[in-house]
């Protein structure tokens, strides 16, 4: 019970408020879904040899980033109110256990407060199920419909099977133009192969704007979602390591992290 | 999307019930100059048991020849926030500190919330935790260039934690990063190396 309070406590403290911008959520297309195009809306088309769910993050444009700060700044709020209140119901009994570690913490502070990089609606959830198509060799494809922009390849779970893990430590970016459909190539094993010897695709998607993906190098990205951490293999030309420093292998440049750390 | 539906159903129960940590998460101050001599230096000499070799992937630490104490705090700094879902920027240098509870708690929303299912205490339990972090420790060091000694329990618990449903709290866990840092930094070890 007392951990069901807890809970709710949570959910009204740190939920974020209502966004200031609505925007349509991700739409994945399945075999059943017809292929329109909307102008305004981008797509990522990809193969894979297995069903997976993979996760992308976009890169927060200019009104993400403010609607973060806005959303960041309520939650730092009820954060703090939370912890103050939880103190005062330590004022009768200081001594009690959970009390003192209570106590001890410090103060919540905008400086120490930790919070995601990136709103919800920034990540992309493709899920292993409905495909786009299932392929004659057993193989499936993927269409999703996403806001233009940027995006990184951010990792893979399967709830079922309890695993999931993140290319924090190094990875790929795409631009996703309103429009088109970017072809990433082929996903397997958290490894996306672009170069495909038969780089043919599904006949729903003919006498549509396709364009294959430009990869760029993208640098590492925090843990948010508790998930294992890896980092995508080097990929000629494009993405290589020195250690654990990612680097643009057509600049020779080291890439910094997608989302660096700023004072708020 | 049953799948969907399903998914945030047992996510949210996971979560309510499954957490013990503080409802908010606290980036740690910068990381000012610390001088390595004001470190105790972990002991770290021993002569092998016939049990110690078998626990070597549970009981280990980090070394590299190249490094100063500064930038192995740093990189154990860096890798123990991943290992405990850090939200913020990667530049544990700066201004990051570790989080009390799981930064998977905060992101809300359907796509958090089918994440969070795969990380749930309830459906991973501690030992799945633990194992998970000397998962990412193992990692994020590897990349660094660091190699992984084994040691016998009773000398690794003096300056290692482990992090199964509860977060150790943040000067301690300052404290024994900081010892970490002097053997990851110190002489050549003459243990046996672990291969992950």
């Amino acid at each position: 019970m007392r951990r069901l309070l807890l809970a709710l406590l949570f959910v009204v403290v740190l939920l974020p408020g209502p966004p200031v911008i609505a925007q349509p959520s991700p739409r994945q297309i399945g075999e059943r879904d017809a292929v329109t195009l909307a102008p305004a809306r981008a797509y990522i088309f990809y193969r894979s040899p297995q069903k997976a769910t993979l996760l992308f993050v976009r890169i927060p444009n200019e009104a993400d980033r403010a609607e973060h700060a806005v959303a960041r700044t309520a939650a730092l709020a009820r954060a703090q109110e939370a912890q103050r209140r939880r103190r005062v119901l330590c004022q009768p009994d200081p001594s009690a256990q959970r009390c003192r570690r209570l106590l001890a913490e410090p103060a919540l502070t905008d400086e120490s407060f930790d919070y995601p990089p990136v709103l919800d609606r920034n990540l992309v959830l493709v899920a292993r199920n409905p495909p786009f198509s299932t392929e004659t060799n057993n193989s499936y494809t993927y269409l999703v419909e996403v806001p233009p922009g940027r995006y990184v390849f951010y990792g893979q779970t399967d709830v079922a099977a309890n695993v999931g893990l993140c290319l924090c430590m190094g990875s790929l970016s795409f631009e996703v133009p309103a429009g088109q459909i970017i072809d990433l190539g082929s996903i397997a094993a958290l490894t996306i192969q672009a170069n495909l010897s038969d780089p043919a695709l599904p006949a729903r998607l003919s006498g549509l704007p396709v364009t294959r993906a430009d990869y760029r190098a993208a640098g590492k990205m925090p843990n948010f979602l508790s998930l294992y951490i890896g980092r995508h293999p080097e990929v000629p030309g494009v993405l290589r390591y020195e250690r654990d420093v990612v680097i643009d292998a057509r600049s020779g440049a080291g890439v910094g992290p997608v989302f660096p750390a700023a004072a708020p | 999307m049953a799948q969907s539906k399903a998914a945030c159903g047992l996510a949210t129960l996971a979560f309510f019930f499954g957490a013990e940590a503080p409802l908010w998460a606290q980036v740690p101050p910068a990381s000012t100059q610390i001088d390595p001599a004001s470190v105790p230096m972990p002991e770290l000499a021993f002569t092998p048991g016939p049990d110690d070799a078998a626990n070597y992937d549970k009981y280990f630490y980090f070394h590299r020849a190249d490094t100063d104490f500064a930038t192995a705090y740093a990189d154990l700094r860096e890798c123990d926030g991943y290992a405990r879902g850090l939200a913020s920027g990667v530049d544990y240098g700066a201004n990051v500190y570790p989080v009390p509870n799981s930064s998977a708690g905060v992101m809300t929303g359907m796509v958090a919330d089918m994440v969070g299912a795969v990380m749930s205490d309830v459906i991973y339990g501690s030992a799945e935790r633990r194992r998970q972090r000397r998962a990412i420790m193992m990692t994020c060091m590897g990349f660094k260039g660091y190699r992984i000694i084994g040691l016998p329990k009773a000398l690794w618990e003096r300056f290692n934690f482990e992090e199964g449903n509860h977060r150790v709290p943040e000067d301690e866990r300052q404290r024994l990063l900081r010892m970490q840092a002097r053997a990851a930094s110190g002489p050549q070890p003459g243990g046996a190396e672990v291969r992950p």
